[in-house]
């Protein structure tokens, strides 16, 4: 909201007038004024007003770090103590097998909830590979001497290949983030799809060359390739689909007919026609 | 409406630099072939997977991002057998020659003051085919459970042989089991000083595939 005390006043009796009906009052010791671009005069003025503390963006929300930019590899470290944490708590006397089931459904889980949000920095995976490989391979104690077994690239692939089941969380990231991606296509009738459409794309052009938006959105679209090499599109209004680079008939056409690609005036074209250039014949 | 009415007032061919030379024509010709059959209308597309599905599944693309490598069955019936999963993880480890017999150890530049077989006097190095197949004791081992095992195989050709040899359907645990009482017979050894004898190492597997046993009996 904006920063005028005016406001502010409103905010306040509103939430006092709730929780006195209701019984459910708010505890100002635990909210938190978090400023975008407002002067340090006037915000001390407006957390007196409120009675509650001034923040700083990253803070975490609903479990996430939530900010304007990025969020930093600073910003995740509650999630990788979180796993050392854990690993205190892992028993010595666990035999191997057991110490791999507390690396599958334990030290592995624990990121998922932020990998479903955010791509991870690759530093970010190591420190929390590096708690998964201590907890495989030497128990629970950081500093104890004893060498892998095996190499974790080839404790990373699944059971039917050859592996030992424990995700690659580089991998895994991508793959839960790749479900925005089917969402944006599928156009889900969610908020935040419509908003991207909406902002992004309302001009008939496609996610494909440009990378505009968000932080988020830049990070998601860096897993387009990928999607698109997993991906195959049943036309219906052809608004989402692009027609040279998107697997809609039997081939992707780039490949079925370059030929013919090669004469093409421009390179990318969306599948709808209204986006089609006008006639020129 | 079909593709091709939708834009009458662009024709296909304005998409293109012309002229067109006679494969890119074609080619042209192909793909009006294809548009023509497409009809548009006001629903989104849909966008299905390569899994054959409309719906998303992270655990498919995972899949499909790691990759396939088609490796020997033989992971798979690990995983499937109904030993203990310390058993299972042992065997992975000798599927993959992982296990620290002390041809392995010398691998890994460790100093030790003697690199061969505690099991038997042949002066053979310690290698992983050595103490679970050719060394004598193993060999004693494998044939009182009626298996022979064959000279000069590989590892997965071995485990096909001992297979067919067994002809049962729990093969996996048997060999997983007589695997891990051959290895415990060598730790006892060197960490214990307990003599190898094939009689307390028949009493160790018959106890363990007890346990599986009665696993298989509670399971059916």
């Amino acid at each position: 909201m904006e920063a005028c005390s005016r406001q502010l006043w409103t905010l306040k009796a509103l939430l006092q007038s709730f929780g006195e009906s209701t019984g459910l009052r708010v505890n100002h010791a635990k909210s938190m004024i978090v400023p975008i671009n407002t002067p340090e005069s006037k915000l001390s003025l407006l957390a007196n007003t409120f009675n509650c503390e001034v923040g700083k963006l990253p803070f975490t929300y609903l479990g996430l770090p939530l900010s304007l930019t990025k969020p930093k590899v600073i910003d995740f470290t509650p999630i990788v103590n979180r796993c050392e944490r854990r690993l205190a708590a892992t028993s010595t006397f666990l035999s191997q097998a057991g110490r791999l089931e507390i690396t599958n459904s334990v030290l592995s889980a624990l990121p998922t909830f932020c990998m479903s949000t955010f791509l991870l920095q690759q530093s970010v995976i190591e420190q929390i590979d590096k708690f998964r490989k201590i907890c495989l391979w030497r128990g629970s104690d950081v500093n104890a001497k004893q060498r892998p077994k095996a190499a974790w690239t080839m404790v990373c692939r699944s059971k039917e290949e050859g592996g030992l089941g424990v995700i690659n969380i580089r991998t895994q990231n991508e793959a839960l983030l790749l479900k925005h991606l089917h969402k944006f296509f599928n156009k889900v009738d969610l908020p935040w799809v419509a908003l991207i459409w909406e902002s992004y794309y309302s001009s008939g052009a496609l996610p494909g060359s440009s990378k505009k938006g968000s932080f988020w959105w830049r990070d998601i679209l860096k897993l387009l390739p990928k999607f698109k090499g997993m991906a195959r599109v049943k036309i219906n209004s052809g608004t989402s689909c692009l027609l040279w680079d998107d697997l809609w008939g039997s081939d992707v056409l780039a490949s079925k007919f370059p030929e013919l690609l090669s004469f093409a005036k421009k390179k990318t074209y969306a599948f709808h026609p209204c986006t089609l250039p006008e006639s020129t014949a | 409406m079909p593709f091709i009415h939708a834009h009458s007032q662009n024709p296909l061919h304005s998409l293109f630099t012309l002229p067109l030379s006679v494969q890119a024509h074609t080619q042209l010709l192909l793909l009006h072939q294809e548009l023509i059959e497409i009809t548009l209308n006001e629903e989104p597309d849909v966008w299905a997977y390569i899994w054959n599905a409309e719906t998303f599944s992270v655990n498919k693309a995972y899949k499909q991002l790691s990759g396939f490598s088609h490796p020997h069955p033989a992971f798979k019936w690990i995983w499937k057998s109904a030993c203990q999963n310390k058993h299972k993880v042992f065997f992975w480890l000798v599927l993959k020659d992982r296990i620290s017999t002390r041809e392995l150890l010398r691998r890994k530049n460790m100093n030790l003051e003697d690199y061969n077989c505690v099991l038997c006097n042949s002066r053979m190095e310690e290698t992983l085919m050595h103490l679970l197949l050719q060394c004598p004791f193993a060999t004693q081992c494998w044939a009182w459970i009626n298996v022979q095992v064959p000279n000069d195989l590989e590892a997965f050709q071995v485990l096909q042989s001992f297979r067919n040899q067994l002809s049962v359907s729990f093969f996996m645990e048997i060999i997983i089991l007589m695997c891990w009482v051959i290895w415990k017979a060598r730790n006892d050894l060197i960490f214990r000083q307990i003599n190898p004898l094939i009689l307390n190492s028949k009493e160790d597997f018959r106890r363990e595939i007890g346990v599986f046993s009665l696993f298989l009996f509670f399971v059916s």
